[in-house]
Formats: structure tokens, C-alpha cells, sequence
């Protein structure tokens, strides 16, 4: 078949087309309406639209001082930190877990080590990755991820415990990673399953009274993605950092669902990579972001306070105050951050309005 | 124009809109998900999916919390790393951790620029070689910058076996190595493996040794690596 030269002229009318011309035709139409399609979708792109700002307004905390050495990652005596990850207070002690050096330092107020617990001080104290750290005021409990186990030990490093974790399902395709830790005031203790994507309430024996999450990786009030810090409020609700949700999760208890703070994102009240958890005394919710280098306050209720890691709180372009903050603990007035990178910055919470 | 043609031509064009419409090819996604980083959820509204784990939604009502990088100009922590180790610190995986460890030698980067970084040897997206490595791991990857085979010439890519040389573990020091690397017996010593590469010695994440040796000289300054093939 030969087909004629275009003239240029269009069809006479009533005139039939050949079906190539058909089929040439639809493909200009499906090509036309791709283009539109297009048009439309970038017309109609969220970020275009005006809408009601959530205000990266700066919390007001103001940095107190720094325990360790906040660029070198050497404390003033007593060797090198490597990517501490959590710090908690026992009895006015402060300890951090050392995780990279798998050990627990001991330090006094200006940062400088007392103390450092480890395998030699105690055999049984063979930390893998610990990942968390806990008190109950008279014990450090800490949990040893690469181990799955939690410990619990003196202030001065000799073991009382051994917990074993997960066991929760002879299906679970990995074993128990725990990375965040809290003891409630009865003794019991809880625990972040990360490989396993679920919650675990245990008594002060190490009997396990309950698991949230469906043990795969999961969302809405299913369960978690990755659960790790934990924190528990006055009431004994317990809040779950769920990191790649982007969330806070508030369960009861008895681990039943409240509610969730934050959801994934980068901007002003939502989370990339959250990491842990604290609570103060008026219920506000405090979430470091690894990601974001930040740690973001939300209210008792979810409303947004702001956000803390500016080098100056004053100054929007002086940039990160954090590297990669991680373990929160809130002591009176202040609130402790560890950075994974540059030591523990202790900051000035501001007084209740 | 010819039938034939004229179908091929329609699904182009279904192709285009298909495109311009969704995004992403399969392939593009395949590469994700099913891997290692496939790390979503999928449960309708609650759910996140493989890419938004990373590449982070957009709240149109929300203000951005930093307008750029909040590390620029960290010499040590800026670009693709902070993202890398949101997850490789030992929260989201355990592996990778020693890449990040600043007591220990790592290979060179120039934090913050595209390509210089974690992702001069490794892909996210990229599943196919394992360790998201950018190439099959060992020779073929280090000699995309490498080509010389480093100053010592070394024969790499030999079977050590064949050549009489069985390997001993007397000398490897897992704490100052690299975990992930491949070595030429297993972690054990007591099952040889192939070939000689250039992991076998070296480890990019993390040795003792600034030459990136997966074991440092002894104190009679004679090098305790050699002697796991060389007897003398």
C-alpha cells in the first residue's frame, strides 16, 4: 500500500479515515491528554498552594553547658567517646552508655570520667551495640542490643540481672534487637524490639506481661516500623519513638493505643528520624531527630511548642546546635541530649507558663 | 503508516502518559523494593512507603525546619552522610555502625559533595551486587579509582588456594576491621574461601592502620597480615 502525500487539507466532511489514521489519531489524543495531565499535576502541586503555616518557631531553651568535649570527642580525662547514645541519672550520677566502646562512663558535672564500667569490671557486663540506658533510682539497667538482653547492674558496674528479650513468637524471623529502655516505677521494665517492630512490658522478674505490634513492620495503631526510645509519663502512659513512621506513639499501661505525635517529614512538627523520647513534668513531649538535628516539643495534647538546635536561638541562620542527637533525659530544669557525635548538651528548659 | 508501526507508536505514547502521569518506572521502584531498603509499610493511610523513608513528604501547611542543610560546611558531617547514618547508628540496623567510628582510620571522602561521600561505593537504590555497592564487590569495585592495584602491586583476583597458599586467622583483629568486608576464609578460619581481593587485606570502613590494612604491622615491625599467606 502506498500512502499519499500529505496536502495539508483537512478531511472532507463525512469523509472516513483509514485505520492508520485512526490509530495515528488516537496516539495524538493519548499524547495530548499525557500533556495535559502533566500540565495539570504540576499546576496542582501542593507545595504551590498557599496554605496556614506551622511555624519553625524556635523553643525557648537555652544551652547551659556541655558535658565532654562538644568537637573533639575526647573528654577532658578518661579517653574517647564513640557514638554514646543515651545518659541517664541515678541518685545525682551521671551515666552514658558508650556504645561504640560497648562500655558505661561514669561522669561528674563538668563531663570528666569517674568511673568506667565495662567487662573488667564486671565479666558478665559484655556490651554489644547497647543502645539504651535506664535507672530505677536504685539500679542502671541497660539494654544490650547486639545481645538481646537487658542487664541490670550496681552504679558500680557489678551485674544483678540478666533479662533475656523477645521469644514473643516462635515465627519471628530475627532475634530480639532492643534499643530503648524504661523502667516503670513498680520495676517493671520496657523495651524496644527493632528488628521484630515490637513493644515489650516485662516484670521486675523478667516475666513478660505484654507485646505491642504485630512483629512486622507496621503502621497506624497496628503497630510500629521500628520502635525504639521510650519514656514514660506520671500517669505510667508509656511513649514509643516509632523512627520510620515518624512518630511518637502513646499507649496506656497496659499497651493499648492512644495516640500519636508528629508524622515523616522535614518540616516544623514532623519527624524524620526520631530517635528518643523525654517527657517533663507539665506532659510536654520532647523528640530528638537524628536527621534533622534537632529535638522538637510538642504539648501534652500534640499541639506544636517548637523546635531546639539553633547555635543561637536568636539567629535563624546560625545553624546546627547537633550532629545527630539521640538519648534525651529531662533532670529538673534541664534537658540532657546526647549527640552521637559531639558529646552531651545540657539545655535550660524554660520555667511553665 | 504501516499498522505495525502505527501500534507501536500507541503504546509509546501510553508509555509517555504512563510516565508523566506516575513517575517512577517498575524498574526504578524494583530496585527497592524487595531489598534491604524496602523499608516501608504498606497500610493504606497509616502506611509509608519505600521512597517516602527516605526522600521525605512535603507538608504543604508546614515551614521547613532548616531552608538548607542544617551541616553545611561540617567538614565531617554534611551531604548524604547525616541521612546514611539515620539509620546505620545502630537504631534502624546495627550494620555499618564501624563506617562512622572516628577513632578508627576510614577511607577518604569529601563530606558534602555528590558522589564523594558513602556514595562513592555505594547506591541505596542499587541492590544488585550486594552492600548497595556501586560494582560487584572486591577488584572490579576498587579499581574503578584504584586502577594501578595500589602501590604494593599485589597480584589480586588469584586462587589462593590453588597456589598452595592456605590462609591462616592467627592475625585478623575483628575489632579494628571491617566486618563486612570480604575476606578471603571466613570469620572462623576454618573454611578457606577463593580469591584473593583487595578487601581480603584492606577494609574501607574503619582499621587501625591508615593504609586501610585489615591488620597493622607487629612489633617486630614485620606486617602480620603477610604471614596469614606467606611463610618465611
Amino acid at each position: 500500500m502506498v500512502r499519499p502525500a500529505a496536502t495539508g487539507q483537512a478531511p472532507e466532511a463525512g469523509a472516513t479515515l483509514s485505520p492508520p489514521r485512526r490509530v495515528d489519531l488516537l496516539a495524538a489524543v493519548i499524547l495530548a491528554c499525557a500533556v495535559i495531565s502533566a500540565a495539570l499535576a504540576v499546576a496542582l502541586i501542593p507545595q504551590d498552594v498557599p496554605g496556614p503555616e506551622l511555624s519553625a518557631r524556635v523553643y525557648p531553651a537555652r544551652l547551659a553547658r556541655h558535658l565532654g568535649n562538644p568537637s573533639a570527642h575526647v573528654q577532658p580525662s578518661g579517653g574517647a567517646w564513640n557514638q554514646p547514645s543515651d545518659i541517664v541519672a541515678l541518685g545525682g550520677r551521671w551515666f552514658v552508655l558508650d556504645t561504640g566502646n560497648n562500655r558505661i562512663l561514669e561522669l561528674n558535672g563538668d563531663g570528666a570520667v569517674l568511673q568506667v564500667l565495662d567487662q573488667q569490671r564486671d565479666g558478665r557486663l559484655a556490651l554489644r551495640g547497647a543502645m539504651a540506658l535506664a535507672s530505677d533510682g536504685r539500679y542502671l539497667y541497660v539494654a544490650n542490643s547486639g545481645a538481646a538482653q537487658v542487664l541490670a547492674l550496681t552504679p558500680e558496674g557489678g551485674v544483678v540481672g540478666t533479662f533475656p528479650v523477645g521469644g514473643v513468637d516462635s515465627e519471628d524471623s530475627s532475634p530480639a534487637r532492643p534499643i530503648g529502655l524504661a523502667v516503670a516505677g513498680n520495676g517493671d521494665f520496657l523495651v524496644s524490639d527493632a528488628d521484630n517492630h515490637r513493644v515489650l512490658r516485662y516484670d521486675r522478674e523478667g516475666r513478660l506481661l505484654w507485646a505491642a505490634g504485630s512483629g512486622r513492620r507496621a503502621g497506624g495503631e497496628e503497630g510500629f516500623n521500628t520502635p525504639a526510645g521510650l519514656a514514660l509519663d506520671q500517669a505510667g502512659n508509656v511513649y514509643v519513638v516509632d523512627i520510620l513512621n515518624g512518630r511518637v506513639v502513646k499507649l496506656a499501661p497496659d499497651g493499648t493505643f492512644l495516640g500519636q505525635y508528629g508524622r515523616l517529614g522535614d518540616t516544623a512538627g514532623t519527624l524524620a528520624r526520631p530517635k528518643d523520647v523525654a517527657i517533663d513534668a507539665a506532659g510536654n513531649v520532647y523528640v530528638s531527630d537524628g536527621l534533622l538535628a534537632a529535638v522538637q516539643v510538642f504539648g501534652p495534647t500534640g499541639e506544636y511548642r517548637g523546635f531546639i538546635g539553633l547555635k543561637d536561638p536568636a539567629d535563624r541562620g546560625s545553624g546546627a546546635l547537633f550532629r545527630a542527637p539521640a538519648g534525651l533525659t529531662i533532670a529538673g530544669p534541664n534537658l540532657y541530649v546526647v549527640d552521637r557525635f559531639a558529646s552531651v548538651f545540657v539545655m535550660d528548659l524554660p520555667g511553665e507558663e | 503508516m504501516k499498522p505495525a508501526l502505527s501500534a507501536v507508536a500507541v503504546a509509546a505514547a501510553v508509555a509517555v502518559a504512563a510516565l508523566m502521569t506516575f513517575g517512577l518506572t517498575r524498574g526504578e521502584q524494583g530496585k527497592v523494593v524487595g531489598s534491604q531498603h524496602d523499608l516501608g509499610v504498606a497500610a493504606g493511610a497509616a502506611g509509608v512507603s519505600a521512597c517516602e523513608v527516605c526522600h521525605l513528604p512535603r507538608d504543604a501547611s508546614g515551614q521547613l525546619l532548616w531552608s538548607e542543610d542544617p551541616h553545611a560546611g561540617d567538614k565531617r558531617f554534611s551531604g548524604i552522610a547525616p541521612a546514611c547514618y539515620s539509620c546505620h547508628d545502630g537504631t534502624v540496623t546495627d550494620s555499618g555502625l564501624h563506617a562512622f567510628d572516628v577513632a578508627l582510620a576510614q577511607h577518604p571522602v569529601r563530606p558534602g559533595e555528590v558522589g564523594e561521600d558513602c556514595d562513592m561505593c555505594h547506591d541505596p537504590h542499587l541492590a544488585d551486587y550486594g552492600s548497595f555497592l556501586l560494582f560487584p564487590a572486591g577488584a572490579n569495585l576498587c579499581r574503578t579509582c584504584h586502577a594501578g592495584g595500589g602501590s604494593a602491586g599485589h597480584p589480586v583476583n588469584i586462587d589462593a588456594i590453588a597456589g598452595g597458599h592456605v590462609p591462616r586467622d592467627d592475625s585478623w583483629n575483628p575489632d579494628a576491621s571491617d566486618f563486612h568486608g570480604t575476606r578471603l576464609w571466613d570469620e572462623g578460619g576454618s573454611r578457606p574461601g577463593t580469591f584473593l581481593k583487595c578487601l581480603s587485606c584492606h577494609a574501607a570502613h574503619g582499621t587501625a592502620s591508615k593504609s586501610l590494612l585489615s591488620v597493622a604491622a607487629d612489633s617486630r615491625g614485620s606486617p602480620s597480615l603477610c604471614a596469614n599467606c606467606h611463610r618465611w
